[in-house]
């Protein structure tokens, strides 16, 4: 006698068809804070381009910087949905030889802009991986006199293709030359600010 | 002698076959009701003889004849149906004549019949190339060897379709070793092909995208997230014995998603006679590095007559494709099937059990990158993608990457009814997994989209016997329920929401058959009731979007649950006329069918991960249907063949994914912390579609033969006139086929040399594009081949060579287009033994 056997294993219920979960959460960056620190002392100038919801939504805050001081930037990136929030920036300094982070936009002249005639600062890398190569997230930045402009910070991940490195010591050049396009990998963010030197 | 198939027409389906014990041989089942029939039975097998004159060439071919078998058991009246080449015909209606019969009966008592029989042709000492049992040479009686016999219950679907259709024989497919379910059918006329971000394919039938068409494995709905541009069917291309394409709308048939069309892909029937054989495959390709091998093995135990199963399975690991400048990095692949199927048969009862199960992992090129507009567009004018000069043509598959698995189980059972018709039952379960790895920072591991579709489905059919006219035609018809249960479950960056969905459909169909003439009308309706439960979150982001409203969904504590229900109506009428029967005939086909949204086009909500935009699902979508029309005129001739088809379609509501543009005419663009990317949103469009495809073989049986075949697909929205995107550009292709007669041993020898040219599209709308269509290409492929007659076995040996100039090209349908090139030369060997 011949008997057909359903697979009915397979028909067991799924029940977390109801449940959805937000996972994954913890790949994402929402907030990029950037702290001015005067190298005279005093209060820190504090910025943030936030979007704590992950919902295209962004809070921006503007940078006022004073001429008459000169700065160290602290760049750093949060995961705001995660509670408490979570500090990307230790990854990216635990991989600091997949990553940089270039400073761009009307308002700066640097590595990864070269001469910029309207800049209002200058900035130089303060930080150096395994390879010697900036990684970004620590910068010096100096004023270079009253005005206004746009600032866009891009944290590029730099992974390697077929076990072969693509961070190189000339990323910053490179992007002066051709733009963030040029570059290899991908931009894990890129937010503008306004910036503006009093 | 073993070559005689008994297949459906000597069987039949019941839905109580599931808990019904089959009654004995000859005993009429006794829970039937109206009257209880037993088809009648073959006594003793025939074989046509194989007629001298086709000796020269060697031809081989497939004639189906439908005979009548009266109340005595004898035959009488057989009728060709389809087939050919020609000479076959005679040997046919003669073997046809001599079958023997134990008459059938209705309540026991004898009544006549009707059967459609196949046989099948090939020269003396030339083992089977395809069906369920290959084997060695059948003598028969009067010394002149012959091939074996199938009997089947249905004609061959082409003969009778009022569609255009296309069949790819097992020869073809034996040839394509290997190849994914988009580049094996990319062959036919009006069928494209797609490349993705890997090594894989997507097929598009007359402009028509995967969404909008079927692909059903031995009869069971294909269910996957294959609404993907980069997420290829899950189909073992070595599980197909034929795959037949339907082009146009056949969702009456079939279902709602039928609107484009349907490819069917066919497993080879099981062995009906005692023994055991197999077949077995090992291919290597140059571009790739890439090695398959693949075996099958089907069997029958002479103890337990009607029973037979099969095991099947395949390997297949490439590395990196190239272009002809460089290498495609990180496209190397990985793949695996494993299949095993049981029938058991015997008189008025077929009972089918299956399973499936399907396993690639897929490096997506490095070029593919989602990166923000300026880069997109950098990258777009850059000769070869940057770092292309660092990627190696490795078999290590790397970030990112795709991993998929699909398994599908199913039961069938096929009873007689009183009447002579005959109820098809078929309950099937498929799980497709997708999971997609992206480049990530070290610390994160697992996948970053993770897709689960579980689907049951349960289809019922009744196929009503054929029922003579007083005025001398014939009615044919049948009706059917299906019914659909599904469950997507995703985790993931935010991409699309859980869903689960109850989906039932009823159709019937009549055709009226009248002298050379058949007509035939169908209709359907379905009903999907679905409920999408997103995440608070992604609830509050669709709401900050204004695609949900708050009233839209019942808000819960873990979910957001948005109920939505749709109906949809299909209708068709096709008709069939035998101009010059067996010369000339012409089909006509008038189909509407609609389809319901997919819950991506409802509810997408975030960065396309191989996509440069933001893609935003629009909830209030609704159904979207197809108006068509499409006439075919076949012609066969000794020394031509030929076929041309048109088509026009016009979809209401298509649902087009194309730039959202603002109030001022230009583009919305959506902010995110990786930067600001296009919106792409999926909005119901009013869509037309024509054009025409087919082609001319001159030759078809001569030792050399020209095959000739074109395309024309334009879409347009109508309110806009603009050109809608992808679609496919006209293509010619030619192929001269050299079939000299035997060389020494070998059989079946062939050389051929074919040349594609594919124009470029012009017909392009700037605004719905990202970037300008790729220039035209000219692809030239040339083959080599021939069999060995080994004994009982037969090796099979050929030698392939695609894109033999190296051209360097891109195409306008594939995604990898906005990337880099396809991929250069690939020489392929491979080696096959039917044993």
């Amino acid at each position: 006698m011949f008997t057909l056997i359903l697979p009915l294993s397979l028909l067991a219920a799924c029940t977390d068809v109801t449940n959805p979960d937000e996972v994954n959460a913890e790949e994402v960056i929402t907030t990029v804070a950037l702290t001015f620190t005067p190298v005279s002392g005093g209060a820190a100038v504090e910025a943030a381009w936030a979007d704590p919801e992950n919902d295209g939504s962004p809070v921006i805050d503007d940078i006022v910087l004073s001429d008459t001081d000169d700065y160290t930037l602290a760049v750093s990136f949060l995961n705001e949905i995660e509670d408490p929030a979570e500090d990307i920036t230790e990854e990216v300094n635990a991989e600091s030889d997949q990553h940089q982070v270039f400073l761009t936009g009307s308002a700066v002249q640097g590595p990864a802009t070269g001469e910029n005639a309207s800049a209002v600062i200058a900035q130089a890398y303060d930080d150096a991986d395994a390879n010697g190569f900036p990684i970004g997230l620590s910068s010096s930045v100096m004023t270079l006199g009253v005005g206004s402009g746009t600032m866009t910070i891009t944290l590029r991940h730099l992974p390697p293709e077929n076990d072969t490195p693509v961070k190189t010591g000339t990323l910053a050049d490179d992007v002066a030359a051709g733009g963030i396009e040029s570059l290899p990998g991908e931009t894990d963010a890129s937010v503008d600010f306004g910036l503006e030197v009093q | 002698m073993r070559s005689l198939c008994i297949i459906a027409a000597l069987t039949a389906f019941a839905p109580g076959a599931l808990a019904q014990e089959p009654p004995a041989a000859q005993e009429p089942p006794a829970a039937q009701e109206p009257p209880v029939k037993v088809p009648p039975h073959l006594v003793g097998p025939v074989t046509p003889d194989y007629p001298p004159e086709a000796l020269p060439e060697r031809l081989t071919g497939r004639v189906t004849v439908e005979v009548h078998i009266a109340a005595d058991g004898t035959v009488t009246d057989p009728v060709y149906v389809s087939g050919g080449p020609e000479v076959f015909i005679a040997p046919a209606l003669d073997a046809a004549r001599r079958l023997g019969f134990e008459h059938g009966t209705r309540n026991g008592v004898p009544v006549p019949y009707h059967l459609a029989v196949h046989f099948d042709f090939a020269p003396p000492a030339d083992p089977a190339s395809s069906g369920p049992s290959p084997e060695g040479n059948v003598p028969s009686k009067d010394g002149v060897p012959s091939k074996d016999i199938t009997v089947y219950g249905y004609r061959s679907l082409a003969t009778s379709e009022t569609h255009a259709v296309t069949t790819i024989r097992v020869e073809d497919l034996e040839r394509s070793g290997g190849d994914d379910l988009g580049e094996t059918i990319s062959n036919v006329p009006g069928v494209a092909m797609a490349r993705g971000s890997s090594d894989s394919t997507k097929p598009i039938i007359r402009g028509q995208v995967e969404r909008r068409l079927l692909v059903l494995f031995d009869g069971v709905r294909h269910e996957s997230q294959k609404w993907g541009l980069d997420h290829a069917t899950e189909i073992d291309p070595f599980a197909a014995g034929e795959i037949h394409v339907i082009k146009g709308a056949a969702g009456v048939r079939y279902g709602p998603d039928a609107i484009g069309g349907v490819v069917l892909v066919e497993p080879p029937p099981l062995r009906t006679d005692s023994g055991v054989g197999g077949k077995a495959q090992i291919a290597g390709s140059s571009n790739g590095q890439r090695v398959v091998a693949a075996a099958r093995v089907d069997g029958s135990p002479v103890a337990v007559p009607g029973f037979a199963w099969r095991v099947e399975g395949n390997y297949a690991r490439g590395a990196a494709l190239s272009t002809p400048t460089y290498v495609l990095g990180n496209t190397g692949s990985e793949e695996w099937n494993a299949g095993t199927k049981l029938g058991y048969s015997r008189d008025f009862v077929q009972l089918e059990a299956s399973y499936h199960h399907f396993d690639l992992r897929s490096g997506v090129c490095y070029c593919v990158q989602s990166g923000t507009p300026e880069e997109f567009l950098a990258q777009l004018d850059a000769d070869a993608p940057t770092r292309s000069d660092i990627w190696t043509p490795s078999y290590e598959i790397g970030r990112p990457y795709q991993a998929v698995t699909h398994d599908v189980a199913l039961a069938r059972s096929v009873f007689s009814l009183s009447g002579g018709g005959k109820m098809k039952v078929t309950y099937a379960f498929q799980a497709n997994l997708r999971q997609e790895f992206e480049q990530t920072r070290a610390s994160i591991t697992g996948s970053q989209y993770d897709f689960t579709l579980r689907t049951h489905s349960l289809d019922a059919a009744w196929e009503q016997a054929e029922v003579g006219l007083q005025s001398g035609g014939s009615l044919t018809g049948g009706v059917g329920v299906s019914g659909t249960f599904q469950e997507n479950v995703y985790r993931g960056l935010p991409l699309i929401p859980n869903f689960r969905s109850f989906q039932g459909g009823v159709f019937g169909f009549e055709r009226l058959k009248v002298g050379p003439v058949e007509i035939e009308a169908g209709a359907r309706y379905d009903h999907l009731s679905r409920t999408a439960y997103l995440t608070p979150s992604a609830f509050e982001r669709s709401v900050a979007r204004d695609t949900l409203g708050e009233e839209d969904c019942e808000v819960g504590e873990d979910a957001a649950s948005c109920p939505a229900a749709y109906d949809a109506a299909s209708a068709s009428l096709g008709g069939l006329w035998h101009v010059v029967p067996q010369r000339l005939e012409a089909r006509l086909d008038l189909s509407s069918a609609t389809r319901f949204p997919n819950a991506d086009e409802l509810y997408m909500n975030g960065s396309a991960p191989t996509f440069p935009v933001y893609a935003l699902g629009d909830p209030s979508l609704g159904t979207e249907t197809t108006w068509g029309v499409s006439p075919t005129l076949g012609l066969r001739l000794p020394w031509i063949e030929a076929e041309a088809s048109t088509y026009l379609n016009c979809i209401d509501d298509y649902v087009y994914f194309a730039p959202e543009l603002g109030e001022d005419g230009g583009p919305v663009v959506d902010v995110t912390i990786e930067g600001a990317f296009p919106r792409f949103a999926y909005r119901p469009i009013d869509a037309l579609f024509y054009g025409v495809d087919g082609g001319v073989t001159l030759g078809p049986d001569a030792p050399v033969g020209l095959l000739l075949q074109g395309a024309i697909v334009r879409a347009v929205d109508t309110e806009t006139q603009g050109a809608l995107v992808m679609i496919p550009p006209d293509r010619v292709e030619a192929t001269l086929k050299f079939s000299p007669p035997d060389l020494g041993p070998l059989h079946k020898a062939f050389a051929e040399v074919s040349g594609l040219y594919v124009f470029e599209q012009t017909h392009v709308d700037p605004n719905a594009d990202l970037a300008p269509p790729p220039d035209a290409y000219f692809l030239l492929d040339a083959a080599i081949g021939a069999e060995l007659p080994l004994g009982k076995h037969t090796l099979k040996i050929g030698l392939e060579a695609h894109n033999l100039l190296n051209a360097r090209y891109r195409d306008y349908s594939s995604l990898l287009r906005y990337y880099a090139d396809e991929p250069g030369r690939d020489l392929r060997l491979r080696v096959g033994l039917d044993f």
